[in-house]
């Protein structure tokens, strides 16, 4: 009895080990499907909380390379939006044509940018990145996407002067649309949102909210461009004709983009005009 | 005694710790993870008690696998390893010393310190790999892990003992 007393004192920690190992296994071979794990894994609470410092921590240490990458993410977007600007602007373009093209056919569209411009002035000039070496010549029309600008009053190689419809010396033939009654389009400098349609017989019936566009009596502008819809009714100076008010579509203010109006025979008019003249 | 206790305390909670957040977390060219929480063991003297060893082993396993997603395989292997060590220590350490010194380059000479962190190693990535892997049947993918883990364990441990131990 002794003996095996002894024997088991020195070789207890057998007994031990096999406790040990016993359950080490009990809990690989028993525990090894997630559910029944959750006592003796990171999904305890002390564990769990001292996985998340770890987790805050490493977080907060790669926040260098993530903010690294946000910034390269943000130059890569930085050019996309770039390219579809780009994009959209060639789109406008033909959109503007395709919307336009019953009343701009024989004439050829070129985009450009407005450089530099006035708004309050008596006489305002609008300055376009397109010159004589790009085509543009004096007396063209100038559109944007909402209406007509102007007309092109002085040239250089590669920039262009516009005389706006903001201009006190602008005078654009014009027409109300859906109906023959015509007039001239004047500026008297107050509000650059407003401008007068002049010399509108007295019998037309003119309502408010009627369009107002161009008439095409000349060679600078075809016909049926949007110029403004009326909004007031009045009688001229000496009584004879109306003179509305209208409220220009064209918002100057915001200008940017530009369409320069070529037209095809634009070239073949200006010659028979200087024949004109040097007749007379 | 006591200060001895708090001694292995403190390296038990250093190790785990280490590797809980550092070495576990490696994956080196997709097999070697190091397992330095062994080197606990490496820091038991011979003459401690033979139940002392297997409770050290088994609790420090124990604690990796609470965060490593493995339980009981970090505490397995570790409890057989600690019911080996004894005998390799007595391989290797000289007969006339004192018994209750942590084994060290100086107590056993460096070589024979090597030979014995290099086995303790050995044997505890085999425990660990076998029950990992569970059959032969990725035989080679085991001795790469095998030997790759091995190879990174000792020398993380001997350059800890080398720390440890100013010369």
């Amino acid at each position: 009895m002794q003996r095996l007393l002894d024997f088991l004192k020195k070789y207890s920690y057998w007994f031990l080990f096999l406790l040990l190992e016993g359950l080490s296994l009990l809990l690989l071979f028993r525990f090894n499907s997630y559910q029944k794990s959750v006592w003796v894994t990171s999904a305890n609470a002390v564990s769990g909380k001292i996985l998340e410092w770890k987790s805050d921590f490493s977080k907060y240490i790669s926040l260098i390379d993530i903010n690294q990458q946000l910034t390269q993410k943000n130059i890569l977007l930085e050019h996309r939006v770039q390219q579809l600007t780009e994009e959209l602007r060639k789109k406008e373009v033909e959109n503007l044509s395709v919307a336009l093209s019953d009343s701009i056919k024989g004439y050829e569209l070129m985009a450009a940018k407005v450089v530099e411009s006035s708004l309050f002035k008596k006489n305002n000039y609008i300055t376009i990145n397109k010159g004589e070496n790009d085509g543009v010549e004096c007396e063209m029309g100038v559109v944007c996407g909402t209406g007509v600008v102007g007309i092109v009053y002085a040239t250089s190689p590669h920039y262009a002067i516009v005389m706006p419809l903001l201009n006190g010396k602008s005078n654009i033939s014009c027409q109300i649309r859906g109906t023959d009654y015509f007039g001239y389009l004047r500026w008297n400098g107050e509000h650059p949102k407003y401008a007068s349609m002049e010399d509108v017989p007295r019998h037309a019936k003119i309502e408010n909210g009627m369009e107002v566009e161009t008439s095409g009596f000349s060679a600078v502008f075809p016909e049926g461009i949007k110029v403004g819809e009326v909004v007031r009714t009045e009688g001229s100076a000496d009584g004879l004709s109306y003179c509305l008010q209208v409220n220009l579509s064209t918002d100057f203010a915001s200008l940017r983009d530009v369409y320069v109006l070529k037209s095809t025979s634009h070239a073949e008019i200006k010659q028979l005009h200087q024949g004109i003249i040097k007749e007379k | 005694m006591t200060q001895n206790l708090f001694y292995r305390l403190f390296w038990a909670i250093v190790l785990v710790a280490l590797q809980i957040f550092v070495f576990g977390q490696v994956c080196l060219f997709g097999y070697a993870t190091p397992a330095i929480y062994v080197y606990i063991l490496c820091l038991l003297p011979l003459s401690t008690p033979r139940y002392a060893w297997l409770l050290w082993g088994f609790f420090v396993g124990l604690m990796v696998d609470m965060f490593s997603y493995s339980p009981g395989l970090g505490a397995a292997s570790m409890t057989l390893t600690a019911m080996v060590t004894p005998l390799l220590l007595r391989l290797y350490i000289p007969k006339d010393t004192v018994e209750d010194h942590i084994p060290s380059f100086k107590l056993l000479s460096k070589w024979k310190y090597i030979w014995f962190v290099s086995s303790v190693v050995l044997f505890h990535q085999a425990c660990f790999v076998l029950l990992e892997f569970f059959s032969f049947f990725r035989i080679w993918d085991m001795i790469t892990a095998f030997l790759s883990s091995s190879l990174i364990t000792i020398i993380i441990i001997l350059l800890f003992a080398k720390v440890r131990e100013p010369q």
